[in-house]
């Protein structure tokens, strides 16, 4: 009898142990998803405003989380860009810091690998993971930086070209094709492209409220754009040359649309902060399902 | 009767062609004032349209409302959601409706950002406000909260002018007094870190400093309590030859963590804080014992003491623990006249803590030494 009680007292320990760790290690709740990205055979990387990043599987119409990570603290969290970099799969986030903006690159398991400062504050970000360059968005002058990161090169970022006519650049988002990178305007509600080569910007779109999230089809010829305060996902066609943004939808549930990321299927997953909810888009627009935590 | 259907025709063609400058007319447009917080500083706001809501949206919301001068529209803010957004930009929620309410009116929301430039205090400030609609142009004026994005001095740490003493032997503690800088803003201390600038080796971990309160009134304060343990041998080390009182052994820098209320950005303070080290009273008595101990035997080796034929020694023993009594005397009154009467004390050009170890030995050499090995040091000091 006394050792049948120790033996449940021992399983009972471990049980309790195991619940304790996973209780203790599991990771916060999904609250507030600011940005998302994917790249084609990967998982789905979620940034939250609380400072954690979430991994999560798509399977089917649902979305399931795999792993956690939490930030700095003090640190807040703008952009995440994922990108198989050396054959290895690399986390890159942009965090504001008062007057200084963070570029950070992790490992999917959350390792800090390496970080950039700007004396300045940072938006949106995306990487050529051809040449292994990443350009990020100033945030507090009409500016883009690159980073290379090529292990012979020095690693510190250097000015690639100011943005003509823009306020407050927010989302970043790149043609590797074309060489072309399409940013917002915050304030004025444009989407500039400015082309890398000739380092020359112009207006793409007006009109818009304060885009919060871009994301380009996979053969780039069309680019979605998240405007947070209409609540709308808008869409424009590339191949047109004074192409209007057309709204792509506009689902009732949607509070502040803020990142953009797309399926390997072709559908879109869009994160909404003040909604705290991933909310996935069949190929038209049509809301598939919810996914909040 | 032909002419006045032609009239009625043209009348209705009228209306139809100009229903949509009505239906333009109708759209209700809102704008804030630029404001200035502070001299060379300004808020810019930024109005997003976010489409029409029913008044049910609005129930139940922590809702701040203001009626423009004219009674025309009310503008109504919800507080609830001030925030950072995305790229770190304060914004909220505002709503306009028309004053007195139309029957099953729409409330028109807008998203309010702002864009602030240079460094000021968070605040909350009267800001004009300007609507245009169907019922005409009206302003009127709102509290909210205006945020700086190049950091706000949000508390201030009450450092002592003179290093503070840290005694060699346990854990010291310190009060200091931390106070909300803000005028109209709570206060969250979200964090305070301690670490030594000088000397990280002198210091046992964990160094903390916390907060008796973590949430600040405006223009209140509390007491930040900090506890810190010296590494005995390397504070002593830190310290045995540092002989002038003003010197410090050790800044300790206090960084403060701390975000307004109502979507204020964490922002981070530091202050330093000079301390001293001070040994414990064992260490003290030891280094005067040992000091009047060699004080008295140079002395006697400089004018050996009488012999005492009635005694038939002499009066060596005598003679040292005269010095000792001296010494010891003369250590204390010098303690006595640099705590509590604030006097410097000057041996040989040199202005020394008596309670710091090698002052208080010296003091006590010199004391038992007597006149004869003064004169010789400073003779030697002379050459």
């Amino acid at each position: 009898m006394s050792i049948r009680s120790s033996k449940v007292s021992i399983v009972t320990n471990i049980l309790f142990f195991i619940i304790f760790m996973v209780t203790v290690a599991s990771p916060d709740r999904l609250k507030k998803p600011t940005a998302v990205d994917k790249i084609s055979s990967g998982d789905l990387y979620v940034l939250d405003s609380s400072g954690a990043v979430f991994r999560l599987a798509p399977s089917g119409t649902s979305l399931a989380v795999k792993s956690s990570f939490n930030l700095p603290s003090f640190s807040y969290p703008t952009d995440l860009v994922s990108a198989r970099l050396f054959t290895k799969l690399t986390l890159l986030i942009t965090t504001n810091n008062q007057n200084f903006g963070f570029v950070s690159q992790y490992s999917p398991d959350g390792k800090l690998e390496y970080t950039w400062t700007f004396r300045n504050g940072v938006a949106g970000l995306d990487v050529d993971y051809d040449s292994h360059i990443v350009y990020v968005a100033s945030s507090n002058s009409p500016e883009i930086y690159q980073i290379n990161l090529q292990p012979s090169t020095q690693t510190s970022p250097t000015f690639t070209g100011s943005v003509l006519g823009a306020r407050q650049l927010g989302p970043l988002v790149m043609d590797m094709g074309k060489k072309l990178l399409f940013v917002a305007d915050l304030i004025s509600g444009q989407i500039f492209e400015f082309n890398i080569k000739t380092r020359k910007s112009r207006i793409l779109a007006n009109n818009l409220s304060s885009p919060q999230g871009l994301l380009l089809s996979a053969d780039s010829t069309l680019l979605y754009i998240a405007d947070g305060p209409r609540r709308k996902i808008y869409v424009m066609d590339l191949k047109r040359g004074k192409a209007i943004p057309q709204v792509f939808t506009a689902v009732p549930e949607f509070r502040n649309p803020s990142g953009l990321a797309r399926l390997a299927d072709g559908r879109l997953v869009v994160a909404d902060d003040e909604a705290g909810s991933l909310f996935l888009l069949s190929k038209t627009g049509m809301l598939q399902s919810t996914f909040k935590q | 009767m032909h002419d006045l259907h032609r009239k009625s025709l043209h009348a209705a063609v009228l209306l139809i062609a100009s229903l949509p400058i009505l239906a333009k007319a109708q759209e209700t447009s809102l704008r804030f004032d630029s404001l200035p917080p502070t001299k060379g500083t300004s808020v810019g706001f930024t109005v997003a349209p976010s489409g029409s809501v029913s008044i049910d949206t609005l129930f139940g919301l922590p809702i701040r409302d203001a009626e423009t001068q004219d009674h025309k529209y009310v503008l109504t803010v919800d507080t609830g959601t001030f925030r950072r957004d995305k790229y770190s930009r304060f914004s909220f929620d505002a709503y306009v409706r028309p004053a007195p309410p139309k029957k099953q009116s729409n409330f028109q929301k807008y998203k309010v950002s702002e864009d602030p430039v240079g460094a000021f205090s968070d605040d909350t400030l009267l800001v004009t406000f300007h609507i245009s609609g169907s019922s005409g142009q009206d302003v009127g004026t709102i509290r909210l909260p205006v945020h700086s994005d190049d950091g706000s001095d949000n508390v201030t740490i009450a450092i002592p002018s003179t290093p503070q003493k840290v005694s060699f032997s346990g854990l010291s503690t310190m009060e200091l007094g931390l106070t909300n800088n803000l005028e109209s803003l709570h206060l969250n201390v979200a964090e305070v870190n301690i670490s030594s600038t000088l000397c990280q080796p002198c210091w046992l971990p964990p160094m903390s400093a916390k907060p008796n309160i973590n949430s600040l009134a405006p223009k209140k304060g509390t007491s930040l309590i900090v506890l810190v343990r010296p590494n005995m041998i390397k504070a002593l080390g830190k310290s045995l030859f540092s002989l002038n009182p003003n010197t410090a052994h050790d800044s300790l820098l206090i960084s403060v963590f701390s975000v307004a209320e109502q979507g204020g950005l964490v922002t981070s303070q530091e202050f330093k804080i000079s301390v001293r080290f001070a040994p414990p009273l064992l260490y003290l008595l030891l280094a005067v014992l040992v000091g009047a101990l060699v004080g008295g035997l140079v002395r006697l080796a400089m004018r050996p003491a009488p012999y005492n034929t009635a005694m038939g020694s002499s009066r060596t023993g005598r003679e040292i623990f005269i010095a000792i009594v001296m010494a010891v005397a003369a250590w204390i009154f010098s303690i006595a006249l640099f705590s509590y009467a604030e006097t410097r004390i000057t041996l040989l050009g040199f202005s020394l803590d008596p309670s710091q170890v090698i002052p208080a030995g010296l003091i006590a050499f010199l004391s038992a030494g007597g006149p004869q090995v003064v004169a010789r040091i400073k003779g030697a000091f002379k050459k």
